[in-house]
């Protein structure tokens, strides 16, 4: 019921909403290649992803999807959590709705509600790379905010 | 003062493998204790080990193993050298990680259950010659080209269960680096880890100690088969153990995503 609850706002909100089109993540926590595996396996096994770029010294890692419409930025998040290790930043290129960011404004991304933080306005090139600021990645309780 | 030198060199060469090469990066997979640290989540490893133990007598050991973790933060191991059956079970709950750092820490429980019938020392031998069991804290911290893991925890006898002060404790410091590769370039490298870990038990009725050095190399391939040899012997050994110097080699093989998914995580789990 909780993902059918799910599925629809993320149907009904489609329309407004940004659409990822690549994630890149750095992990933190992990020195190795056997650890670094592990992320790329957990993230590698993921049904929406079609392809894991790694950079093992840099522990980053270039995700590209299937489907824009089909990625759960909280499956992507949950991988790197289950492989034993934590994520140190998270950006995102998505093509968005609006031409314009304005601070604490709210942006619709993969249905979820986030909120810009930036100096003023920024005009949205797109696709547009941006920066999830809270290191839960994704909204619990609280504001959760994007940034260039 | 043979004692006095193996602990000098001991000292010297830990000291080496905290603070040399800044290009050397930290490994924490050891050979002889487990780090804080968990297998990853619906995982299996597949392990083998033989191992001589030389002293007063001449013993030989297999050891077959399959270990798994559930999820993130807990895991299990059981195996079995034919004469005994051990169970292991770690459940980390604090981890706090940064970029190519971590502080992590976890609670540990060991039972060992043997059929053999070898002559009891005042020490508890954890080879399974004995049934005993354990339980204790671990501590590990990764720092660039630091890994360190500290445990302690209480060991008994299963037999002396009942009896006060029959117990002891259980402790282990290792040390690990990267030796090679200086840089990573793909997942298909060979990896080759230098360990140095000191494993010691102390009764708490004061009538045995010891307090053995376990050097060790560990080749890794593919990112995902270990081959481990060591070699321990007593730095301290106020036990009548009848074995004391041990010689082992061993290898795992590490099978990801093998366990079927479990439901997404919530959000007070992340951690």
């Amino acid at each position: 019921m909780r993902y059918l609850i799910i599925g629809l706002f993320f149907f009904l909100s489609s329309s407004a909403t940004a659409q990822v089109q690549s994630v890149e993540l750095v992990a933190s926590g992990l020195t190795c290649s056997m650890c670094s595996k592990a992320i790329f396996k957990s993230l590698s096994a993921l049904d929406f992803v079609s392809n894991v770029k790694v950079d093992i010294e840099k522990s980053s890692y270039i995700l590209a999807f299937k489907s824009p419409n089909e990625v759960k930025i909280e499956q992507i998040r949950d991988a790197v959590y289950d492989a034993g290790f934590a994520i140190e930043t998270m950006q995102l290129t998505a093509n968005f709705p609006s031409a314009k960011a304005v601070t604490d404004e709210t942006v619709s991304l993969n249905g979820y509600q986030f909120k810009w933080k930036l100096l003023g306005s920024k005009n949205i090139s797109s696709p547009q790379k941006v920066t999830i600021v809270n290191k839960e990645i994704l909204p619990t309780e609280g504001v959760y905010y994007l940034k260039f | 003062m043979l004692f006095k030198n193996k602990l000098f060199v001991s000292i010297f060469c830990m000291l080496g493998l905290c603070f040399s090469n800044l290009k050397l990066n930290a490994q924490e997979l050891y050979v002889s204790a487990e780090p804080a640290s968990t297998m990853p989540a619906r995982s299996i490893i597949i392990k083998q080990a033989y191992s001589t133990m030389t002293g007063e007598k001449t013993l030989h050991n297999f050891n077959s193993q399959l270990q798994f973790s559930l999820n993130k933060k807990w895991m299990a191991h059981i195996g079995t050298n034919y004469k005994s059956w051990d169970f292991y079970t770690q459940y980390r709950f604090f981890s706090k990680d940064a970029l190519y750092e971590h502080l992590r820490m976890a609670l540990y429980f060991k039972s060992i259950q043997s059929s053999s019938t070898a002559i009891p020392t005042n020490a508890i031998l954890l080879d399974g010659e004995e049934s005993v069991i354990q339980g204790g804290f671990i501590i590990t911290q990764l720092k660039h080209k630091w890994a360190s893991s500290l445990s302690v925890g209480p060991i008994v006898k299963r037999e002396s269960l009942s009896s006060n002060g029959a117990g002891g404790l259980q402790y282990s410091f290792s040390n690990g680096v990267l030796l090679y590769p200086t840089s990573y370039t793909s997942y298909g490298q060979t990896n080759v880890n230098l360990y140095l870990e000191l494993i010691g038990q102390s009764l708490f009725s004061g009538k045995a100690h010891y307090v053995d050095i376990a050097p060790a190399i560990q080749f890794i391939f593919n990112s995902q088969a270990k081959l481990n040899l060591s070699y321990r012997l007593p730095l301290v050994n106020q036990t009548n153990r009848a074995t004391y110097n041990t010689a082992s080699i061993s290898w795992d093989y590490l099978f990801f995503n093998a366990l079927p998914k479990r439901r997404p995580l919530k959000s007070k789990e992340i951690n």
